[in-house]
């Protein structure tokens, strides 16, 4: 039998500490969508996920009620669209981005993601018709959303293809320039990339995964900073063993919201039921914030000496808590620190307290990566290239997934600000000191090998 | 052959309370089934099913209870047990809600929703409301029979209390057992089961 307490922690998750499901993402193998002719191939798409997404939209808004939940977003991810219009050329690829934009549109889903490339160990010609077409398309189109995965823990790193990323985000930035260079939030350069990310921008269907799948992203930045601020206002003697306890049993609690609801929400629309990704997504709102909990941590200025150890802490905690709550755990799952998106780490930025060097080195301990950072407009093509390298190598090194989506904001300088609205938020630009020192480097190209499988040291 | 029996007693909550009262049921050859105790602000209720041999009137059951228990003014209310009851759905086919209502304490809160309940045909099964820092707190268990749309009574009762600071929800009970119980595997299954 429930008990009283029981049923008001869970109504205060909801209506108090901003716990939400972040997206219910739909994906959908496009592989059968093939065709010579572009205009035959867009049909097919658009008829391949109306037939599923068409009622995705209603079927959340049914379970919304039934449990009281919001769902935030509604997504698609879909097979690697250098796969399905391989042969295609750059105008073909375009044409196809909008289809995609169109159905999205069409059906209500707020973004969709796939529009992706692997491209580790080297490029097809596919796949680099694809990545030159990703100027126009993320400029002129509104809900695609675009990932490249760059290098992984197997194949090592791909450094042409992280270089020709360097001259394209500058590429995208300009053409978006009017919106701050937003064209660039639609893109993540991805270190081993997850088949099964509900997140976007770098949700995307793997080659793996089931014809139709519901993936879900759970959401509670606010939900376990409060746990935190209860705990450590309740008992003044705690240490951070006990801390990681608390958010344990708060991540079992939201991973549990999300599974119930992917699966309700999967048996509806007669979809495979695939993971829940308790990754912690910050949104621009205060107290929904990652930054907040390393704070009510006792960090006081993030970025100072101690917020690495204290994001390790919070990161191990919450999947451990998640894990025992779920089998079906995947995706990222860990804690974002997307810059922008999260209001106390742009703060933090604009205060000078947190550094793009001090925000790499939490990215070692943390998902995703350098995310929703702005830079100056003017970096150079090169340098962005290399910050892709850095988190790229952490990624490679250590087995994990790292990734950039990095904003080069044209016409600002280093402590301006720039605001992408909605969820996307606002910050300063974060400075690149000694930006110019890799060129050489970069431009050097070819492959950095994949590292040693063990002597783990 | 047997009768079957309900009983209920209400007095100041005390040590002993039950003790007597089923002490003066197994001097009777009573053989209880089935008990539900609380206590509520300072109160003590009792309501437990029991078989009883036949020849002792229900007057005896209640005397021998009344005079059993100590000190105090108490009631004790006695009456034959339908077994079909225990069987019978009070609603045909429905699914169990949590309806819960928060908010600043005024007269007629719960007259208000539970004649609003009763309306539509909703039967509440478990009921509970206490004061927390003036807040006033009512979290009740709601069977809502399946031809009911859950979206269109959520509209309903946000409408009950527009002008007022009270916030109203009706949430599927799963959610609470999903975030609060470790077995989840029993949801998680009728949930695939839907399709």
């Amino acid at each position: 039998m429930l008990r009283s307490e029981d049923i008001m922690s869970t109504i205060r998750m909801f209506q108090q500490e901003n716990l939400d499901v972040r997206t219910v993402t739909l994906g959908v193998n496009l592989l059968d969508c093939s065709a010579s002719d572009v205009g035959q191939m867009c049909r097919k798409i658009r008829r391949k996920i109306m037939s599923k997404a068409e009622r995705l939209v209603a079927v959340c808004d049914d379970t919304e009620s039934k449990y009281g939940i919001p769902i935030v977003n509604k997504r698609l991810a879909v097979t690697p669209i250098s796969a399905v219009a391989a042969g295609q050329g750059e105008e073909g690829f375009l044409e196809v981005a909008r289809a995609l934009d169109k159905t999205c549109e069409e059906a209500r889903i707020d973004l969709i993601g796939g529009y992706t490339a692997l491209v580790q160990k080297g490029a097809t010609e596919a796949e680099l018709a694809l990545l030159r077409s990703l100027p126009r398309v993320l400029a002129e189109t509104q809900r695609v959303c675009s990932s490249v995965n760059v290098a992984s823990s197997k194949a090592g790193i791909n450094m042409d293809a992280v270089a020709l990323m360097g001259r394209l985000l500058k590429d995208i930035a300009e053409r978006t320039a009017d919106r701050g260079g937003f064209g660039c939030a639609k893109l993540v350069v991805f270190a081993n990339i997850p088949e099964d990310n509900p997140f976007m921008a770098g949700a995307y269907l793997g080659y793996g995964e089931p014809e139709f799948v519901i993936n879900i992203g759970v959401s509670g930045p606010g939900v376990v900073k409060r746990a935190v601020e209860r705990a450590l206002s309740s008992d003044k003697g705690l240490d951070l063993g006990d801390v990681a306890e608390e958010i344990k049993k708060t991540s079992f609690r939201v991973t549990r919201v999300g599974e119930l609801i992917g699966r309700e929400v999967a048996a509806a629309i007669k979809a495979e039921f695939g993971i829940v990704d308790l990754s912690l997504a910050p949104t621009p709102k205060v107290g929904d914030s990652v930054g907040e909990i390393l704070q009510a941590m006792g960090i006081r200025n993030i970025g100072a000496p101690g917020s690495t150890a204290a994001l390790a802490l919070l990161n191990d905690a919450v999947k451990k808590g998640g894990l025992f709550a779920s089998s079906s755990v995947g995706g990222l799952s860990g804690a974002f620190i997307p810059v922008c998106e999260d209001c106390a780490l742009a703060d933090a930025v604009e205060k000078g307290h947190l550094r793009l060097e001090k925000l790499e080195a939490m990215t070692s301990v943390c998902s995703v990566g350098l995310d929703m950072v702005a830079v100056p407009g003017d970096t150079p093509a090169e340098t962005i290239a290399a910050i892709i390298a850095d988190e790229m190598a952490i990624g490679v090194i250590n087995h994990k997934t790292t990734a950039v989506r990095i904003i080069p904001v044209p016409g600002k300088k280093a402590g301006e600000k720039v605001s992408f609205g909605g969820l996307f938020g606002e910050s300063a630009i974060i400075d690149v000191p000694r930006g110019n020192g890799a060129q050489a480097f970069v431009a050097r190209g070819g492959r950095i090998p994949a590292p040693l499988q063990s002597l783990n040291n | 052959m047997s009768q079957s029996i309900v009983l209920s007693v209400l007095t100041r909550d005390r040590v002993g309370i039950i003790a007597a009262a089923t002490r003066a049921l197994f001097e009777l050859d009573a053989n209880i089934d089935a008990i539900s105790q609380t206590v509520l602000q300072g109160y003590f209720t009792i309501i437990l099913t029991a078989d009883l041999p036949d020849g002792v009137s229900l007057d005896t059951v209640r005397d021998r209870v009344s005079t059993c228990i100590p000190g105090g003014e108490l009631s004790v209310s006695i009456q034959k047990r339908d077994r079909a009851a225990q069987t019978t759905r009070v609603v045909r086919e429905g699914d169990r809600f949590v309806l819960t209502i928060i908010g600043e304490d005024r007269p007629g809160i719960i007259s208000r929703i539970s004649g609003y309940m009763t309306s539509r045909g909703i039967n509440i099964e478990d009921l509970y409301a206490y004061l927390e820092d003036e807040r006033f707190i009512l979290i009740g268990e709601v069977s809502i029979p399946k031809e009911q749309d859950v979206h269109l009574l959520q509209i309903d009762l946000e409408g009950l209390w527009r002008e007022s600071k009270v916030t109203v929800r009706l949430q599927h009970v799963d959610i609470f057992t999903a975030t609060n119980e470790i077995d989840f595997r029993q949801i998680t299954r009728s949930a695939s089961d839907l399709g």
